[in-house]
């Protein structure tokens, strides 16, 4: 007989802990002391206490009468259960490499969206968000790298309730946890489509109680988070400079000093004005959240039920997005054996946007001068087209795209699912669950006739043109996909001593299709009032569509073993087939394999007290990818009859009729199968000193017979056929720890994650050099490096270029020089270099949170470090299509100023120099490395006193900041941004910068 | 227990129909594409590949980017002419200042990237159009239009770039046709001979018809002539366009010299053989938009300069040039080519060069349609001309003159052309010279075919281009055009030739010049 007393850390006894010896059914609970009691066999008995919410504690009897036992709190961590795959999982049986966040620990920071949520949460992914733009974020995810160059693409896989979802379309506040599987251990059970990695969304799901009405609000005030400060936008200094570069650019389009006095003293300075038209196009706008929980349960049946509106205005005028979420999960008890439930989302999303998207209209208000403004200084509300066209004309009017010519796109998403779960016998379990996406999106684009006018256009003046509205008359398209999904499975658990088995098997199906249908009116409507399709012209109407399908099945299985928790293996296998590939090379077989041991289980670190738990982790197994076009191996002749898409087939013999036209337009293989990814983890779990948690894992990612086109000669004709043929390694370490402590009244938890990762084509073919976005790729680099001309400075005197390599452009004193490589005497494209910074060396994140009594506090930092931006054009240049330049450039070189820094200033587009100084060269690549504080946040939880008095449980208000401070090298605008390889423009829509004060309330 | 049965019944039906459901769930294939397998069955499939072949007369670089739409290919073609003395632009500026590197792309790489695409194309169709039942006289028809269009895209390769790689049955994938990948470059005689046997299969096959759409004999003989005098083959070169002359199916247009490039007059039109074709809103041209939204194309003061005075003297002699008002008096073709400060343009709006940024002061009219309001994506429907009847009684008169000096049939030819209704000029004075008639022919051309993308390929074959490029200084106050030799021929794009080396391909090698 053994006994004693629990209690927790702070000395509190633990009424109802349990207590039970190991391998025997014999257990006994603590009294309202804490106090226990219990007959034991002999010393090598092992107890077992564990406890709710605690740390569960295993003592070996030994020769002990009394045995007290002092039991830490989880803290939400260690006992945790994780979702993985078709299941879930006590966190320390985990042998694969998986990171995990809840609901609280996303929901302190406020977004429209919640995959923004994630960034800096999870060691292992990386999430960049390529714009600010309302509903338009474009979040681009990677989860331990770049994995292929396939156009099976990078992005994981997202798995919402169990099916296969979208996560940006759900409420953030809706839900309950977000994991991410990294490696193939834990990934593999997805086989089909897990290469780049898993996110597991649960939503919340309600629970027995009373119900519960809950209310959050959020107000956010946004604004850019930078933005070039330092355009020239006085009209005299603009005019001056423009001259001056004029002179280098050997152009005859100058202005006359006539004009440029008139901004000096003007006359009157409505009509010769100094016109900053950043102030125009960007604003401040306020963004709200509402959120309306309905939670609760009865009888063995509850339900969460969440009511979501967002208005987002975007900071740029015009575009908006606004979205209307419903969540309603249901579960319920039929008996003891028998569980059905389901969830279900609808999301209404509207967003405005202009066609050809928010780039465009920043780098449209860029290239506009200061001397004029958006309308006509007359008063008429006519829009403006230049001022002095015959020097330079911009680019088009974006008030006036803004203000008439935005697409209207709403989207109508429905993810559903509903389950069953029986038990058939103790231990087997089977569930079966199904349901399907639907996706109804509608995009009408109107493109009304808007003329523009001279700024000093008189009433009855001609229209210099008319605006660009990416086309004319109108498009409507709709988008819809179905996707439906189904599983079922087994799973079965055994405990047999201290061998612990549990094992899952299953199959899977699913489906898509996906329809599009357009019909457009492509002339001039007479009036801009109707903006339907019916109102416009029939002659010039068009209608097309289409369908495109795929299919998956899916085998799957799983085994868990682990012997006293100490000795822990998983195996995981799923045989895929899919409907992508020719019937020989459909089905493949993806397994994994990993262990982990406990060490702190075993007798000879009992001894080491501030060591709680250290397991050591390792996985292998491989994964695939299938995600490339609908139908890559078929050989099939093409008839796409309209102009307007890539290639057309149709022609008009007659010239008044269409004759349709097919061709054959690319070799195909009809051997090809599923790419895969082979991926080997070690991992560490390690909790010290009972409230520092420590993580780390070294991967190595290793992509083959990636579904790739080769390059092939032009003088086959035809586009090469999509083969296995290509290798990728992503080699990384990530690291994440936590420490969670009290001291005095002040609890507070300080933590951090790091992660880097080195990409590298192993095997690719001919190296291909994109001159487009100046990358090359090659093997032995990673994918897309940066490929151009090195700077060496810039040219002083005729005396240096004559002793210098020969340059191309004819170059002249004040040009950039560039480093001749090859040492050949001769500048030329073999003296471009590869310049490493595409991917950042590493990400890092901080976060630190304290409560005192009812306040309560966190800050949350994120950087990036090591990737550099190649940023060009408009803002960049000078006078592209007439953009002002930075102020900069006054500082550039003349004779009489023999800049380093600044070559001499010269008109974008023109002559030599601009030829010489835009040549893509590392004097535009830019360190894009940041650190930013991300978000700092203040709450005060009402005492439970003074809330109960206005009919509340519990009621919290906060004031929260988004991107509060950058730190970065990086130049006006924001350096978090995609990578330079799919965007070589300086502009892109700033991010937001949101002081925002919120509540929750619970009623 | 009951229950346990009853959800266990539903659960296994539930089981069954996943696992069981149809056996073609992972057959997949595109909907709205012909399985390989199901063509060339019949003579809908010979014609729905034939009209895919035909389309790239108006496909070409970058013609669906509102920006660029179709430099240098169908309504774009006048785009070849930035390369001479008769117009600007800023798109293909390398090739036009003698700066061109294998690398330099657009025009460079595209003649070459779209001619074989049509090549491919032509093989497939020939290779395949033996399955199809047909009569022979109908399958060689169909093999003769194929075959035009095969020697159409060799011939534009073979001045481009010389030496080029030349097949006649498709290409498959590396793996499976590998000797394919280890082609090199054949001469340019032998593509040339290959040219014209092609062409008089098609000479031979085509019926002797009006040109309404598909190509026809004369058609095919027009380009035989062409390829003729592009070798200096005056022989038979005047004897196939005098074959063409002799055979009535074509004449002058007499409705007016603009009408030939405008839509309502091209349907039937008995001059035009060979037109890249367009329809709204499927196939449509970009010409309005891409010759008046911006000044990306500009005809040069050279070309407006060497139109004559009415009185058939150049301006440099004729009493009625007034150089204040530079436009009057002109031979009408002009007003119908170029269009000048002043002028009525899109839709109603006086033209002022400053006001588009058209630094030369002039603008494209031939083939735009001046009533039409534009817009980027504004949609045309003006058919590109690439083969017309002046052409051949030019090339008549200029290989007639080369073989026996100005003979009557010369000047009829020449002054058929200048003295049609709608241009009205002065014949040529008797008793030229050879030499002088020579000045007068390619003086006439240059004028006739104006902005026709012809110049290029005509300077070319006259070995002018050294001479009168570098004479050449762009409007925006650029540094004079250069024309380094080696030009004459283009290097192939050096992606090719990269990708040549990852095959082992050791035939193959750039042009000479360019290594």
């Amino acid at each position: 007989m053994v006994n004693g007393t629990i209690k927790d850390d702070k000395g509190t006894a633990l009424e109802g802990a349990v207590v039970r010896v190991k391998g025997s059914n014999k257990s006994v609970v603590a009294d309202n002391n804490g106090n226990y009691s219990i007959p034991v066999a002999g010393p090598e008995a092992v107890l077992v206490f564990s406890f709710v919410g605690y740390v569960s504690v295993e003592e070996t009897v030994g020769q002990r009468k009394q045995i007290d036992v002092t039991m830490a709190s989880t803290g939400g961590k260690l006992d945790d259960v994780v979702v993985v795959g078709y299941g879930t999982q006590k966190k320390k049986d985990l042998t694969g490499a998986i990171a995990t966040v809840g609901s609280a620990e996303l929901n302190k920071r406020v977004a429209t969206d919640p995959t923004q949520l994630l960034q800096g949460k999870l060691p292992g992914l990386s999430l960049t968000q390529a714009s600010g733009e309302a509903g338009n974020e474009n979040f681009v995810l990677r989860i331990r790298g770049l994995g292929t160059n396939s156009s099976a693409g990078s992005s994981p896989l997202i798995i919402v309730d169990g099916l296969p979802g979208s996560l940006t379309n759900l409420d953030p506040q809706n839900i309950e946890s977000v994991t991410i599987l990294k490696d193939a251990a834990s990934a593999a059970i997805y086989g089909t489509r897990a290469a780049n990695g898993v996110i597991l969304v649960t939503t919340k799901q309600g629970s027995n109680g009373k119900f519960q009405l809950s209310y959050d609000l959020n107000v956010g005030i946004t604004r850019p988070t930078a933005l070039p400060d330092n355009l020239v936008y006085n009209s005299a200094t603009y005019m001056e400079m423009w001259n001056q570069a004029a002179i280098n650019s050997n152009s005859s389009n100058r202005y006359t000093q006539a004009q440029i006095d008139r901004y000096i003293n003007p006359s009157d300075p409505n009509l010769y004005p100094n016109v900053n038209w950043l102030d125009i196009l960007m604003r401040t706008v306020t963004t709200q959240t509402h959120h309306i929980g309905m939670t609760g349960g009865r009888n063995g049946t509850t339900y969460n039920i969440g009511l979501g509106y967002v208005d987002q205005p975007d900071i740029m005028i015009g575009f908006s997005y606004k979205k209307y979420n419903l969540q309603f999960n249901l579960n319920s008890k039929i008996n003891d054996w028998a569980t059905v439930g389901g969830s279900m989302t609808f999301n209404y999303g509207k967003r405005l946007y202009a066609s050809r998207g928010s780039q465009d209209q920043f780098l449209s208000t860029l290239s506009q001068q200061p001397m004029y403004g958006p309308k006509l200084p007359d008063g008429s509300g006519r829009y403006v087209n230049s001022a002095y066209p015959n020097v330079q004309g911009p680019n088009k009017n974006a008030v006036a795209i803004a203000e008439n010519a935005l697409v209207n796109n709403t989207d109508y998403y429905f993810q559903n699912n509903v389950y069953i779960n029986i038990r058939l016998l103790k231990g087997l379990e089977w569930r079966t669950s199904g349901g399907f996406n639907y996706d109804f999106q509608k995009t009408k684009d109107f493109k009304p006739v808007i003329n523009q006018y001279n700024w000093f256009a008189g009433p009855n003046d001609a229209p210099e043109r008319t605006l660009d509205v990416n086309g004319q008359g109108m498009t409507v398209t709709d988008n819809n996909y179905i996707y439906p999904v189904g599983y079922t499975q087994l799973t079965y658990a055994k405990e047999i001593g201290y061998h612990n088995f549990k094992v899952l098997a299953g199959t899977q199906a699913e489906y898509n299709k996906a329809e599009v249908l357009t019909g457009s009116r492509n002339t001039p409507y007479s009036t801009n009032e109707q903006e339907e399709l019916i109102a416009g012209p029939t002659a010039s109407q068009l209608a097309t569509g289409n369908s495109t399908e795929w299919s998956l099945r899916s085998y799957y299985g799983r085994l868990n073993y682990d012997y006293d928790g100490k000795y822990l293996f998983e195996a995981n296998g799923r045989r895929d087939a899919s409907s992508r590939f020719p019937p020989g090379g459909k089905w493949a077989f993806f397994p994994s394999f990993s262990v982990g041991w406990v060490i702190t289980r075993e007798k000879f670190m009992e001894t080491i007290s501030w060591l709680n738990m250290l397991k050591l982790r390792g996985s292998w197994g491989t994964l695939g990818n299938q995600n490339i076009g609908t139908y890559p191996y078929q050989r099939v002749y093409s008839n796409l009859n309209a102009y307007n898409t890539n290639i057309q087939y149709a022609y008009s013999f007659s010239g008044n009729s269409l004759n349709a036209g097919a061709a054959l337009n690319a070799l195909t293989d009809e051997t090809i199968h599923w790419e895969n990814t082979r991926v080997v983890d070690v991992g560490l779990d390690v909790t010290l000193f009972r409230n520092l948690n420590v993580t780390v894992d070294w991967y190595d990612k290793f992509t083959y017979d990636i579904l790739a086109q080769p390059s092939i000669p032009a003088y086959v004709g035809l586009t090469a056929p999509t083969i296995n043929n290509g290798e990728m390694r992503n080699r990384g370490f990530e690291a994440s720890a936590q420490y969670t402590g009290k001291v005095a009244d002040v609890n507070y938890s300080v933590g951090g994650t790091f992660q880097a990762n080195k990409n590298t084509l192993l095997k690719f073919g001919a190296p291909q050099i994109n001159t487009g976005n100046n990358t090359i790729n090659i093997e032995g680099e990673p994918y897309g490096s940066f490929y151009m001309y090195k700077f060496a400075g810039i040219f002083q005197s005729t005396e240096e270029i004559a002793k210098s390599p020969k340059q191309q452009f004819n170059p002249k004193p004040g040009y950039l020089k560039f480093e001749d490589i090859v040492d050949d005497g001769v500048i030329d494209a073999k003296d471009r270099v590869i310049v490493p910074g595409v991917f950042p060396k590493f990400d890092y994140s901080f976060n630190a949170s304290a409560s005192w009594k009812n306040f309560d506090m966190t800050i949350f930092l994120y950087g990036s470090y090591g990737q550099k931006i190649y940023a060009n054009g408009w803002g960049v240049q000078p006078f592209n299509q007439g953009s002002p330049p930075t102020s900069d450039w006054l500082n550039a070189w003349t004779p009489s100023n023999p800049s380093t820094t600044m070559p001499l200033i010269y008109i974008t587009g023109q002559g030599d120099a601009s030829s010489n100084i835009g040549t893509a060269s590392t004097f535009y690549l830019k360190d894009g490395s940041f650190l930013r504080i991300k978000n700092l946040q203040v709450g005060y939880t009402l005492p439970a006193s003074v809330v109960k008095r206005i009919a509340m449980s519990s009621l919290r208000v906060f004031a929260s900041g988004d991107n509060l401070a950058t730190f970065t090298k990086f130049k006006g605008l924001d350096p978090e941004r995609v990578p330079s390889s799919s965007n070589t423009r300086y502009v892109v829509h700033p991010q937001n910068q949101v002081f925002s004060f919120g509540l929750k309330a619970v009623f | 227990m009951k229950s346990f049965i009853r959800y266990s019944i539903v659960f296994f039906s539930v089981l069954f129909l996943m696992v069981s459901c149809k056996k073609d769930f992972l057959e997949k294939n595109p909907p709205d594409q012909i399985p390989d397998k199901n063509f060339w069955k019949t003579q809908a499939d010979a014609d729905i590949a034939l009209t895919a072949i035909y389309s790239y007369l108006i496909q070409g670089y970058n013609y669906t980017n509102a920006n660029n739409t179709g430099q240098g290919w169908g309504a774009g073609t006048p785009y070849w002419e930035t390369l001479t003395d008769n117009a600007y632009s800023g798109a293909f500026t390398n090739v036009a200042n003698g700066a061109i590197e294998a690398t330099t792309g657009t025009i460079q790489s595209d003649a070459y990237n779209t001619s074989y695409k049509a090549i491919q194309a032509c093989n497939i169709f020939l290779a395949n159009i033996g399955n199809v039942p047909l009569t022979t006289a109908a399958m060689n028809q169909y093999i003769g239009e194929v075959r035009f269009m095969r020697a159409y895209y060799y011939f534009l390769l073979a001045q481009l770039y010389g030496d080029v790689v030349y097949y006649t049955r498709p290409i498959g994938n590396a793996a499976a046709d590998p000797e394919s990948y280890q082609l090199g470059r054949t001469p340019k005689a032998q593509v040339i001979d290959s040219v014209i046997s092609d062409l008089n299969f098609a000479v031979s096959n085509l019926p002797d018809n009006a040109y309404v759409g598909h190509v026809v004999k004369g058609t095919a003989l027009g380009y035989l002539t062409k390829v003729y005098i592009t070798q200096g083959n005056w022989q038979m070169a005047a004897t196939t366009a005098k074959t063409i002359m002799n055979s009535n199916k074509f004449s002058l247009f007499t409705g007016g010299y603009r009408g030939l490039f405008l839509k309502p007059s091209q349907t039937n039109n008995p001059e035009i053989m060979l037109s890249g074709r367009y329809q709204v809103p499927n196939a449509y041209s970009p010409a309005d938009y891409l010759y008046t939204y911006s000044a990306s194309f500009q005809p040069m003061k050279y070309l407006v300069d060497d139109y004559e005075c009415t009185d058939g003297l150049p301006i440099t002699a004729s009493p009625l040039y007034n150089s204040n008002t530079p436009y009057n008096n002109r031979d009408p073709r002009l007003l119908a080519t170029v269009l000048t400060p002043g002028v009525l343009f899109r839709g109603g709006i006086v033209f002022v060069p400053n006001q588009v940024g058209a630094n030369s002061g002039f603008l494209n009219k031939k083939g735009v349609d001046s009533t039409r309001a534009t817009v980027i994506g504004t949609q045309s429907d003006q058919d590109w001309v690439y083969l017309r009847y002046a052409d051949i009684l030019l090339m008549y008169a200029e290989a007639q003159n080369e073989l026996t000096g100005p003979d009557a049939t010369v000047y009829n030819a020449i002054n058929a052309i200048r003295t049609r209704p709608g241009v009205n000029m002065p014949p040529l004075p008797a008793g030229l010279s050879q030499a002088d008639m020579r000045t007068r022919i390619r003086h006439e051309r240059r004028i006739e075919l104006a902005l026709e993308g012809q110049r290029y390929f005509d300077l070319k074959r006259w070995k002018l281009d050294r001479t009168i490029i570098p004479t050449i200084r762009d409007p925006n106050g650029n540094n004079n055009r250069t024309f380094p030799l080696r030009d004459t021929l283009w290097p192939v794009p050096q992606s090719e030739m990269d990708i040549a080396k990852t095959y082992g391909n050791t035939n193959f090698k750039q042009t000479p010049g360019w290594q």
